[in-house]
């Protein structure tokens, strides 16, 4: 056994001895494992610990990584790129289509606006799958999952209670700041595909959310007011 | 102890209860900690196994006996009358029989496993339970392992919530 290895509470291990548990959590799939998470506060800990998720990570994906990337080809078909470390295309994933008509008021088309004049940018990888959106549309967001194609819209719009703090305030909807906060939610999704945002504690002000690096673990963020530039860590 | 035997070289295994098991080198190999224990010259004399009673240390002895690869003198017989394929049959329903075993034991004997490192007796060990943990829901997970769920209600409830879509 590794001296490092992460054990979980003796006293909340149960009948199974914590070497035994641990090797059993760390055959078991990462959805079910977040299932877990529920059993008791130890394999909560146990299954959160980077060690473990280490480990798990590398009996899980042994293979090799790949990139998204948005492309645009000859004909003006945009779409999501999978290639490998090489640069070899193995997937190509086109987006729908879509047109927009804009008109005037007396109802004439006045001009044309399709996903061929536009992009799609990648924003997010993440548990194998890719988060997109479209340069002209910012604003809509979509998951896709690369091994099937499929893709979830994620809704717009807010979770209830901040939906409730606009109305009260008598803010609409649109604006996607509240006052001069910036806010944090997240959303997960039934097999239906169905979600909806929950409310998450927000982020300290002035986050710019792109400008993030990833280091041992810790997210730093660059806080964009100037004239100074900030790194906060987590 | 280590000893020549028939031109095997032979390992001596002692439990924390006082038994010793002599058993040959390549099949002590089976196990990770022990080859490494081998390789680094630490294993002159007997090698004391620790945590693991002699119950538990003969099964995997047993265990270790049968999953060692049939090669040289003795293996060269075995491997030309038999053809792999049927060989990894036998061993499949030699491991099914082995692993009828109580709760108890096969929960020691993941833990032997898992301190000894032998891969492949820790995946046959482990794979019941499991089985076990991904088909039951969290309450008879818990009742199965008598874990107690420390968890408030409201706490359970917010990981749930966080974690739906992994209850779908």
């Amino acid at each position: 056994m590794s001296p490092s290895r992460p054990r979980p509470a003796a006293s909340s291990s149960g009948d199974l001895p914590a070497d035994a548990l641990y090797e059993v959590l760390l055959r078991i799939p990462a959805k079910e494992l977040c299932r877990l998470r529920a059993v008791c506060p130890a394999w909560r800990a146990l299954t959160s610990d980077p060690l473990f998720a280490a480990a798990h990570k590398s009996r899980h994906h042994t293979a090799p990584p790949l990139l998204a990337m948005g492309y645009r080809d000859d004909s003006g078909v945009s779409g999501v790129a999978i290639s490998d470390l090489s640069g070899n295309v193995v997937k190509r994933i086109p987006g729908n289509e879509y047109e927009l008509v804009f008109v005037n008021e007396s109802g004439d088309a006045i001009g044309r606006f399709t996903s061929k004049d536009d992009s799609i940018c990648v924003v997010r990888t993440r548990l194998d799958l890719v988060c997109f959106n479209r340069n002209a549309l910012c604003g809509f967001f979509w998951v896709l999952n690369p091994a099937t194609g499929a893709t979830i819209d994620l809704p717009m719009g807010f979770s209830e209670e901040i939906a409730h703090e606009l109305e009260v305030k008598g803010i609409k909807e649109c604006s996607c700041r509240l006052d001069d906060r910036q806010v944090s939610e997240v959303i997960t999704f039934d097999d239906t595909n169905h979600g909806c945002w929950r409310r998450k504690q927000d982020p300290p002000p002035h986050i710019c959310a792109r400008r993030q690096m990833r280091l041992d673990g810790v997210i730093y963020f660059l806080m964009d007011f100037s004239p100074h530039t900030v790194i906060l860590g987590f | 102890m280590a000893t020549r035997e028939a031109g095997k070289k032979m390992i001596m295994l002692k439990s924390p209860d006082g038994m010793e098991f002599e058993v040959e080198e390549a099949v002590a190999m089976e196990s990770q900690t022990i080859r490494k224990m081998i390789e680094d010259d630490c294993a002159d004399t007997a090698i004391l196994i620790p945590n693991i009673n002699s119950k538990i240390l003969s099964r995997v002895i047993e265990y270790c006996n049968k999953h060692v690869p049939t090669t040289g003198a003795t293996g060269a017989a075995a491997s030309d009358t038999v053809a792999p394929a049927a060989l990894a049959e036998d061993l499949k329903i030699w491991d099914a029989e082995f692993i009828k075993v109580n709760r108890a034991t096969r929960f020691n004997l993941i833990q032997a496993a898992s301190y000894l490192n032998i891969k492949g007796l820790l995946d046959l060990t482990s794979q019941t339970t499991i089985d076990t943990i991904s088909d039951n829901s969290l309450e008879e997970i818990r009742s199965f392992l008598s874990t107690k769920n420390d968890y408030l209600p409201e706490e359970e409830q917010t990981i749930r919530r966080e974690n739906q879509w992994a209850f779908q």
